[in-house]
C-alpha cells in the first residue's frame, strides 16, 4: 500500500512538474493586468502590442542592474538572444519613470525596442520585488505569471517551455 | 623588435603591473570643524556620514547616511539646515552605503546619487528639492562640471563604459572610458568601481577603488593621461604581491577576492592640484596633469579611531581641505597637504 501511495505521489509530482502551463494564472492578476496600458509619446494610452502566438511582458515598478529587477532584465536579455523571434515588452511604471528616463534607458540598455512606459498601477499589489513577468496569448489573455518564491531560473525556464510548446 | 612595438609592449606591461612599496609618514595638522560627540542636540549628531562636498561659499554639505538626510554647515561647522529627510516626499534620500554620492556645482546646487532606487536628486543650496531622474544602475561616485554636466561612475557587472554623463535636466548625453577589466563578474565589478572629480577646466579625474591609477579625461571623454601611484606595502603581504595583477583578476572575474587597496575619494582644488584618500590614512597628491607629486601616510588626531573615508576641497582658490570620518561623525580641515 505504501509503495502504491509513494508511486502515486511521484507520478502526480511528475505530471505537475512536466505540465507547467497547467498552473492556471490567478484571476486577480489576470483582471488587474487587463488595466495595464502603454503610454504613447503624446501621452495617450495604447494596448500592449501582441505577437501571433505568445508575448512575454515584464512590468517594472523599480529597476536597478545588480538588484533583483536588474537580474530580471539581464535574464530577459539572455532569453531574447536565445529566442529572438519571441515578442518581449518591458513596461516601466509611468509613475516612477519619466519619458526622459525611458529615453535614457533606450539609449543605454540593450533591447531598446522593447522598453516602454505604461500605466501599471492596477497590478502594483501583485508585483514581486517591484516587478512581474506575465505571458499573454494572442488575444491578450494572461496564460502564465510568475509567483512569489520562484527563482529567476524557474521563471525563465517555464516561460521558455511555454514558448517552445506554442511554436510547435 | 622595432621601437614602436617595444614601446607598446612596455606601456601595456606598465598598465597591468603595479608598484608596491613602503610609504613614508608625514605630519598633517588637522583642525576639528565638526565633532558629533560634542553636539548636545541629538538632531546635530551625524550617524555614519558617507559623503561630503564643499560649495563656492565655503558651505559644507554632508550626506548623513545613518539619518538619511543632508546636513548643510557653514565653513566653521555651524549647523545651517538639513534636507532630504525621510518625510520630505519626492526629495527624500535613502541610505546609500559608503558611496561617494554627493557633489555641488558652481551655483551650489547639490547633486545626490541614490544607489537604492538608482537616481540622481538635485536640490538648491537651501535644500529645496528641484527634481530627480532615474538611472539604469547605481553609481559609486558623482561629479559635476561648470556646465552642470553630471558624471557618474556605474556600479554594475555589465560590461560597459566607465563614465556616464547626463545633463542637469537628466538627459543622457554620452559615455566614455574603458573599464579596467572588460569582462563581467563580481571581482571585475569590484575592480571597476571608481571615484571621480572635475577640475576648473571641466576635465575629469578618475581613480579606481582598488587599482593604483589616476586617469585624466577631457570634458568630451578623451583620455589625456594615465598615472600610477604606489600601493602601500602594509596592505599586501610579500607572498601575495605577484598575484595583485589585472591579468590575474581578468582571468578570475568571478573570484570572491576582496582587494585590500581602497581609494575612497578624489578631489581637485582651484589650482588643479588633486588629492586621493587611500585606506583612511594615506594621501596621494597629484599635479594638474595627473602626475603623482607626493604620497604619504599621516596620523589622524585620534589615530586609528578616526576612519576617514573622504577628502574634499573646492575649486575656490583658498578653500581648505576637509576630511570626513564616517565612524565618529567628525570633520577636520587643513589648509595644506
Amino acid at each position: 500500500m505504501l509503495i502504491r501511495l509513494t508511486l502515486l505521489l511521484v507520478l502526480t509530482s511528475f505530471i505537475i512538474g512536466c505540465h507547467l502551463s497547467a498552473a492556471s494564472p490567478s484571476r486577480e492578476v489576470a483582471n488587474s493586468f487587463s488595466h495595464v496600458k502603454l503610454t504613447t509619446a503624446s501621452g495617450d494610452h495604447s494596448p500592449i502590442p501582441l505577437g501571433n502566438k505568445l508575448t512575454v511582458v515584464n512590468l517594472f515598478y523599480e529597476f536597478s542592474a545588480g538588484c533583483p529587477t536588474g537580474n530580471r532584465f539581464e535574464a530577459l536579455e539572455r532569453f531574447h538572444s536565445l529566442n529572438p523571434d519571441a515578442p518581449i515588452v518591458l513596461i516601466f511604471s509611468g509613475n516612477q519613470f519619466s519619458t526622459q528616463d525611458i529615453d535614457n534607458f533606450k539609449a543605454i540598455l540593450p533591447m531598446p525596442e522593447s522598453l516602454v512606459q505604461g500605466d501599471i498601477e492596477a497590478v502594483k499589489p501583485h508585483l514581486i520585488s517591484g516587478k512581474l513577468l506575465v505571458v499573454l496569448d494572442s488575444t491578450g489573455n494572461v496564460i502564465w505569471h510568475e509567483r512569489a518564491g520562484m527563482s529567476e531560473q524557474q521563471v525563465m525556464s517555464q516561460v521558455g517551455e511555454l514558448l517552445h510548446s506554442a511554436s510547435r | 623588435m622595432t621601437p614602436i612595438p617595444l614601446v607598446i609592449l612596455i606601456w601595456s606591461l606598465a598598465s597591468t603591473v603595479q608598484t608596491i612599496s613602503v610609504i613614508s609618514q608625514a605630519r598633517v595638522s588637522l583642525a576639528p570643524v565638526y565633532l558629533s560627540s560634542q553636539q548636545r542636540d541629538a538632531k546635530l549628531k551625524l550617524a555614519g556620514p558617507a559623503a561630503i562636498a564643499v560649495g563656492r561659499s565655503g558651505s559644507v554639505y554632508v550626506f548623513d547616511d545613518g539619518n538619511s538626510r543632508i546636513v548643510k554647515l557653514d565653513s566653521s561647522g555651524k549647523f545651517i539646515v538639513e534636507f532630504g529627510q525621510p518625510d520630505s516626499g519626492p526629495g527624500a534620500v535613502r541610505p546609500g552605503g559608503l558611496n561617494d554620492s554627493m557633489a555641488v556645482d558652481e551655483d551650489e546646487n547639490v547633486y545626490v546619487s541614490d544607489p537604492t532606487t538608482p537616481r540622481v536628486l538635485i536640490y538648491n543650496s537651501d535644500g529645496r528639492f528641484q527634481h530627480s531622474f532615474r538611472l539604469p544602475f547605481p553609481s559609486t561616485s558623482i561629479a559635476v562640471n561648470r556646465k552642470r554636466e553630471i558624471f557618474l561612475t556605474p556600479d554594475t557587472a555589465r560590461p560597459t563604459e566607465l563614465i556616464y554623463v547626463f545633463s542637469a535636466t537628466g538627459k543622457f548625453l554620452r559615455r566614455f572610458g574603458e573599464r579596467l577589466i572588460t569582462s563581467s563578474g563580481s571581482l571585475a565589478r569590484n575592480m571597476n568601481i571608481a571615484v571621480a572629480a572635475c577640475d576648473a577646466e571641466d576635465n575629469l579625474f578618475v581613480a579606481f577603488r582598488s587599482w593604483p591609477v589616476i586617469r585624466k579625461y577631457s570634458p568630451e571623454g578623451k583620455l589625456l593621461s594615465d598615472n600610477q601611484f604606489t600601493i602601500p606595502s602594509e596592505l599586501i603581504p610579500d607572498s601575495q604581491r605577484g598575484n595583485y595583477s589585472l591579468e590575474l583578476f581578468a582571468k578570475n572575474p568571478d573570484s570572491a577576492f576582496i582587494p585590500p587597496l581602497i581609494t575612497h575619494s578624489v578631489s581637485i582644488n582651484g589650482r588643479g592640484t588633486g588629492y586621493l584618500l587611500l585606506n583612511a590614512h594615506s594621501i596621494v597628491v597629484f599635479a594638474p596633469s595627473g602626475k603623482v607629486s607626493t604620497q604619504f601616510r599621516f596620523r589622524a588626531p585620534r589615530d586609528r579611531e578616526n576612519v576617514f573615508i573622504r577628502v574634499v576641497t573646492s575649486l575656490h582658490a583658498k578653500a581648505p581641505i576637509y576630511f570626513l570620518d564616517t565612524r565618529s561623525g567628525e570633520i577636520y580641515q587643513t589648509s595644506k597637504l
